[in-house]
């Protein structure tokens, strides 16, 4: 899903979350005390669901909503 | 076997986590986790898949998985405060409708086409799908709204018509 990974970290910076990769590849997006850390990138539909509820209760707005 | 969807959380304290431990924690557990840390209540909720046969072996399964995860940060594992298992039809039901989103390529792929024609199948054509989403990095598409559009999409072929002559 590399469109939608494109999409997940573009926006997340447009909503303000700074968003990084620890040298294991792992996405971290920050915002304020908020942290949300995945990866390296979700495959599956089932994989996407879980990441939504994160990013979702960090506030940010997955279309859908 | 049946594949849940294993949510645990913890109270891990305020201190934000360090790349290692986001890494270790990651490592850890099976399936695709999502760690989310709140630095201002210290709750920590782990996110990730567990494979069993029922919710009571899939329970305690995350809960030994989640456990060893915050051992191999913290020595000792912080507190666990809620511990939840949902099947995949559960937890999309939770979640409620997610647009699919895709891009260009994936576009191209659809049709068949580059990326540089998909682009311009979609910008050139006025009844194509209003973007969903316009980031600074990008335009980005409904994929259900996409194969529809290629159902009616009348194709035009280029090239010489049929029967023409190769030469001037």
């Amino acid at each position: 899903m590399p469109d939608r990974m494109d999409w997940l970290i573009s926006k997340a910076e447009e909503d303000g979350i700074t968003a990084r990769q620890t040298k294991a590849g792992t996405w971290i997006l920050e915002r304020d005390d908020q942290t949300v850390a995945f990866g390296p990138t979700p495959e599956t539909p089932a994989e996407w669901l879980g990441l939504v509820a994160a990013l979702r209760e960090m506030g940010m707005k997955i279309p859908g909503d | 076997m049946t594949t849940w969807h294993a949510e645990v959380h913890a109270d891990a304290g305020t201190s934000r986590l360090t790349d290692d431990q986001i890494d270790t924690i990651n490592s850890r557990l099976p399936g695709f986790p999502v760690i989310r840390h709140d630095a201002s209540t210290g709750r920590l909720v782990l996110r990730f898949q567990a494979g069993a046969a029922t919710a009571r072996e899939a329970a305690a399964t995350a809960f030994d998985d989640a456990c060893g995860a915050l051992e191999a940060v913290y020595g000792e594992a912080p507190p666990v405060t809620q511990l939840r298992v949902l099947t995949e039809a559960q937890m999309a039901a939770e979640i409620g409708p997610v647009a699919d989103i895709i891009g260009y390529t994936e576009i191209g792929e659809i049709f068949g086409v580059s990326r540089q024609r998909a682009q311009q199948i979609a910008t050139r054509h006025d009844d194509f799908p209003a973007p969903v989403a316009t980031p600074l990095a990008g335009t980005f598409y409904d994929r259900a709204a996409v194969l529809a559009y290629k159902q009616r999409w009348p194709r035009k072929r280029t090239g010489r018509p049929a029967g023409m002559p190769k030469g001037g």
